[in-house]
């Protein structure tokens, strides 16, 4: 394979992966296809072949490719401007780099055109970068990378066919051998220095001065607080993970198990407003407190140490809109965030919201919480519940009365519908309640919407029969409140994907559930599900098989990315270098300094908040020193920038004299320019006597004025001598027949195509 | 006036090693900074990966093309003269004396003579920048401790003592972002002979006849003239003894046989000399200067084809080459012809002076006149002389004539 076809291979390989990356991290279906098709043609139409004219690659026609990278640009703009539909910029941007590097991967002529193909492709893979973080960018990138490498060195090993038809090109024996080498030992050395400064560069300096700029559009979950029946369509089912959470006891013992579901509550409802939405009563008592990064929000004592369970939630993803809530197994008496945070805690039912700092946070958001397995009898902890006055009377109330009685009958003794509860406990007869719900309703991901005016809850008791854990749920605690019963409906996580690699549970958007949680005595809730156990299997229940446990493998892949890169802060990086404190204090007290001067820096310039930070006159003098600094380096920079320009303007070998002498014979590259225009153009190998002497046999009228031209040139370039009256005036002469000729040519060849066929 | 040779010794032979970042490395360094800042102000941790990366990629790009050139040696021969139109062959040999870093894409250059920046020599040599087509070579790939050569053609334009300073190895790689640039002393001179032109008919008519008519040489040969007597030798032929001078001989008591043998001198070619006389001091004499230039070097080389021995004489330029015969006549003119150096003609009426030794008797001259004939130059009456004008100069069929003859 010769180095054109080698270029052309590697250059498609980079122009197909990076396309892969961007529309990976874009989840563009369209871009991904294109990503793959687009290369391959390419591939296989750039392949020199001796069977063309010329024996080099298919290419696009110069304006039908300025035409396509038109349309691209239009199209970019008007999608960035008139039709704004909410697509972020990088995201156009990438779908416009993309168009650009398909069309111009059919347009590649020279060097330079391979040179800014790869720069087209490095700038989609940055914008990978800047849309997603996920594993499978960073699979792709990271097979993107010795790919890019490969590509620039071809570029140049192929440089040489820029100097021309004529040019010598010498080459040793092994040249691809020799250049995989170069290849390998240039990104692993690349590798190990980027790892280096990814390992040093100092986290928090400077975060957040420019808003959103560079900054990943986090992904997002569909959690919500928000309670709403009687909407119609499918529920989610998605299955983005939302957090990882590893459970242990107060020992630290691993009290996961893959049989065993844990329910994670977040957000509970206790009031239903016949519109088919539930409320917390006392939401408004909710008592905000901004945290910093590591602070403990401590909700009550938290009881003997073998009673407690440790839940540490790593979050995955952003929850949609930015509130969240603090997951816990059961009600938790301490909170301990590793990020900054605005915690809000509801002492009633025991749930945290975390709301977005001040500060912004980019590292992972992992927070401990410890929950006490006693409960305690302080009723200062929470009230006794809500027992609302909505489902007080009407057809629930009249078919909970009616199923207690029934099932209540037998323990209760001859009491009737009248007062069912008399004598029967709270737990038992929500229990009843339970069992009735399950039993005589069916479970479903697809709800149709309530006839006007009718109740979502009675459409689902009494009409459908049919629905989601939200119905099962509000139907309970309707049911429960309709017979004086304190119930609240509680919106979590049913996490039942246990990963015995990692000992943690993955809970993922599809594990959204809600329950009951019912009042059984002062101070005690008692977690009620009144969904089907056999469809709550079927649908939360992870799956078995060589799939499942490939899919393990990913998310433990997965997690480690996470751990390791994505969300790699500052603490990382103290945990990173605590192991070297131990052995040698000199390098990580040299780190420490290091990392504490750039801060301080950063405190200096008002690119970090702190207690410290210096008065406005300091942050003005620290901004001169750095000001100065920055134009100096911009000074020697334009120096060295220009310095090439002189030299070049200087002109290559030409003397003062050669220059005057040249600047009389133009009419010399003006005839070069026609020629090139009408595709008669002289490569840059041939003279120009020479090339008049090629196109002596098939255009002998052009060729005759250009051999005079030639000549004369050729006596000022060589000869070095001043054109006289007479050369100039035959030079003018044979331009003008020269051109006369290229107009009549064309003329003719218009009336050719023009001619029918 | 030939050519005064620098001595090659002299010159330095320290190899110049130059960095300069190309307009890709300040897009790519831009980009870098973008990077970090994005990095920084997002903490987004595959930016910083990236910047790190970018960083790498720089640092790698100057260590490996650092190393890459840093073992290399290239070599630049000359094979032999050429003549005006013709290619000149530049054999080029590149040599990588590392034993573990290849070297890839490499641009061979000749250094313009503007740019060298060792001490230049006052020369009659003229840059080869004024003479011949830049030679375009690239090394795509010498491996370690391996070495690579190729020959090189290019045309060259107009005559002269063509002097190359030296080469000039550029390569942008891995990355393009860096142009590193290696500048190797390699001084050397090459004659590029002027072109041919054809001389009038009038003039290769005499040629031809002058080819008929031979003379006797100087040095004992198969001809018919007497070159001297000497004794005879058993196995002589009887024919050859001269018997008058052996009796005259035998009359003064000689001893042994007494017999002397004639001896023949062998024939020599007739002489023709070539006198150029040359237009000094005037920019517009150039066009006929080189004219009769080309027209000299027709006439040498119909002259030698035609078995006559030809001198050559150049007044002005105080060249005087004895005849010679045959192809180093053709050779020594050729050469001479080429280095000759038109501004450093003599203007003194003393120096335009016609040659005395191409006076002498029984050569035929021919002086090639660089514009108008001017018969009053000329030996007067002792040999037959021939004027030509360079404008009776036809260019030889094809040839370009860019600074050259015609």
């Amino acid at each position: 394979m010769n180095i054109e076809a080698k270029l052309n291979a590697a250059m498609c390989w980079t122009v197909a992966v990076g396309v892969l990356a961007f529309a990976a991290a874009d989840g563009a279906v369209s871009l991904m296809l294109l990503g793959v098709a687009g290369p391959l043609i390419a591939y296989v139409a750039g392949r020199p072949d001796p069977r063309r004219p010329g024996g080099g690659p298919w290419t696009l026609p110069r304006w039908l490719a300025g035409v396509l990278v038109f349309l691209a640009i239009t199209s970019a703009l008007l999608s960035a401007t008139v039709m704004r539909d909410g697509t972020p910029l990088v995201s156009n941007l990438g779908a416009f780099l993309t168009y650009v590097q398909l069309i111009k991967l059919f347009d590649r002529r020279a060097t330079r055109d391979e040179a800014q193909l790869l720069g087209l492709s490095v700038f989609t893979a940055i914008a990978a970068v800047l849309t997603s973080n996920s594993l499978a960018v960073g699979v792709l990138l990271a097979a993107y990378t010795p790919l890019a490498v490969t590509t620039a060195m071809r570029i140049e090993v192929a440089s040489g066919r820029d100097l021309g038809a004529g040019v010598t090109v010498m080459a040793g024996r092994a040249l691809w051998a020799d250049l995989r080498r170069a290849v390998g030992a240039s990104v692993v050395c690349a590798c190990l220095l980027a790892a280096a400064v990814f390992v040093a560069a100092p986290r928090g300096v400077g975060n957040d001065w420019l808003g959103t700029f560079g900054a990943v559009p986090r992904a997002e979950v569909g959690f919500t607080d928000n309670i709403r029946l009687g909407q119609q369509g499918n529920l989610n089912e998605r299955p983005t993970p939302v957090f990882e959470v590893t459970v242990t006891d107060g020992e630290g013992r691993n009290i996961g198990d893959p049989l065993r579901p844990m329910y994670f509550r977040g957000a509970t409802r206790d009031t239903y407003d016949r519109r088919g939405i539930w409320l917390n009563s006392n939401e408004a008592s909710r008592q905000s407190r901004e945290l910093p990064e590591g602070g403990e929000l401590l909700l009550d004592a938290p009881g003997p140490r073998p009673s407690l369970v440790m839940q540490t939630v790593q979050m995955r993803a952003r929850i949609r809109g930015g509130d969240d809530y603090v997951f816990a197994l059961w009600r938790p008496v301490a909170v301990r965030f590793q990020h900054p945070v605005q915690a809000a805690a509801l002492r009633s039912d025991l749930t945290v919201k975390q709301a977005e700092s001040g500060i912004r946070w980019s590292g992972r958001r992992t927070y401990t919480v410890v929950s006490a397995l006693t409960d305690t009898d302080s009723d200062a902890l929470e009230d006794g519940g809500r027992i609302g006055s909505e489902f007080a009377t009407g057809p629930i109330a009249d078919l909970a009365r009616r199923v207690l009685a029934e099932r209540l009958a037998p323990v209760a003794g001859a009491a009737g519908p009248a007062d069912p509860l008399r004598g029967a406990e709270p737990r038992l007869a929500a229990s009843v309640l339970r069992d009735f719900l399950r039993a005589n309703y069916s479970y479903t991901l697809e709800m149709s919407l309530p006839r006007e005016g009718q109740d979502p809850i009675e459409m689902f008791l009494f009409d459908t029969r049919r629905g989601h854990c939200e119905y099962f749920a509000s139907a309970l605690v309707a049911m429960c409140q309709s017979v004086g019963i304190p119930a609240r409906i509680v919106a979590g996580y049913m996490a039942t994907e246990f990963n015995a690699l990692t000992g943690q549970y993955t809970v993922r958007e599809s594990n959204a559930h809600a329950w009951a949680e019912v009042h059984v005595g002062p101070g005690r809730w008692l977690t009620m599900d009144p969904s089907p156990p056999a469809d709550l299997e079927r649908i939360h229940a992870p799956s078995r098989g060589l799939l499942a446990r490939l899919k393990s493998w990913y998310d433990l892949i997965e997690f480690n990315w996470n751990e390791a890169v994505v969300t790699f802060d500052s603490a990382s990086q103290s945990r990173l270098f605590r192991p070297y404190d131990e052995r040698s204090g000199a390098l990580q007290g040299a780190f420490e300094r290091a990392r504490k001067a750039v801060r301080r820096a950063g405190r200096n310039l008002g690119l970090i908040s702190g207690d410290d930070a210096v008065s406005l006159a300091g942050r003005v003098a620290w901004w001169g020193a750095v000001s100065f600094v920055m134009l100096g380096i911009a000074y020697l920079a334009r120096r060295r920038l220009l310095a090439p320009g002189r030299a070049r303007r200087g002109g290559e070998m030409l003397d003062d004299e050669m220059r005057r002498l040249l600047a009389a014979a133009r009419f010399y590259p003006r005839a070069l320019r026609r020629l090139e225009r009408a595709g008669l153009g002289k490569p840059r190998g041939r003279s120009g006597r020479a090339h008049a002497a090629a196109l002596r046999r098939r255009h002998p009228e052009i060729a005759e004025p250009l051999a005079t031209l030639a000549e004369i040139y050729e006596q000022v370039r060589f000869g070095r001598r001043a054109l006289t009256q007479s050369d100039v005036a035959t030079a003018a002469a044979s331009l003008s027949r020269l051109e006369e000729a290229l107009r009549a040519r064309r003329r003719r060849r218009a009336e050719r195509s023009a001619r029918p066929a | 006036m030939p050519a005064v040779r620098t001595p090659l010794s002299r010159r330095p032979t320290r190899v110049r090693r130059r960095y300069h970042l190309r307009t890709p490395a300040y897009v790519y360094m831009l980009v870098t900074v973008l990077i970090a800042v994005g990095a920084f102000n997002s903490q987004n941790n595959l930016l910083f990966w990236a910047f790190g990366f970018a960083l790498a990629t720089l640092v790698v790009s100057g260590v490996l093309s650092g190393t890459m050139l840093m073992g290399l040696e290239v070599e630049r021969r000359a094979l032999g003269d050429t003549r005006a139109g013709h290619p000149l062959v530049l054999s080029y040999t590149v040599r990588n004396q590392n034993s573990l870093v290849p070297a890839f894409a490499m641009r061979i250059e000749e250094i313009e003579p503007a740019r060298v920046w060792w001490r230049r020599a006052a020369r009659v040599a003229t840059p080869w920048t004024e003479h011949c087509d830049r030679p375009r070579v690239f090394v795509a790939h010498v491996g370690p401790g391996e070495a690579v050569s190729a020959r090189v053609p290019v045309l060259a334009h107009r005559r002269g003592l063509v002097r190359f300073e030296g080469v000039r190895v550029i390569s942008s790689f891995p990355f393009g972002l860096i142009r590193k640039t290696m500048e190797f002393p390699l001084a050397e001179e090459v004659v590029v002979t002027p072109r041919r032109a054809e001389p009038p008919a009038r003039a290769r008519d005499r040629l031809g006849r002058a080819g008929d008519a031979a003379i006797a040489s100087r040095r004992q040969g198969p001809g018919d003239e007497f070159f001297s007597l000497r004794e005879y030798v058993e196995g002589d032929s009887p024919r050859a003894i001269a018997w008058r001078a052996s009796a005259r001989r035998m009359e003064t008591g000689a001893s042994g046989t007494g017999l002397l043998v004639r001896q023949n001198a062998s024939p020599a070619p007739a002489r023709l000399w070539v006198v150029l006389r040359l237009n000094p001091g005037a920019a517009a004499a150039a066009d006929d200067n080189e004219r009769a230039i080309a027209l000299a070097t027709g006439l040498v080389e119909d002259a030698a084809e035609q078995g006559l021995s030809v001198g050559l004489a150049v007044p002005r330029a105080g060249v005087l080459l004895r005849p010679l015969a045959g192809r180093a006549a053709v050779l020594a003119c050729a050469r001479e012809l080429g280095v000759l150096h038109l501004p450093d003609l003599r203007t003194s009426a003393d120096d335009g002076r016609f040659p005395a030794a191409a006076a002498a008797p029984g050569a035929l001259v021919v002086v090639v006149h660089a514009g108008p004939v001017d018969q009053t130059f000329g030996p007067g009456a002792s040999g037959e002389t021939v004027h030509v004008s360079s404008d009776e100069a036809a260019p030889t069929e094809g040839a370009p004539s860019a600074g050259g003859a015609a």
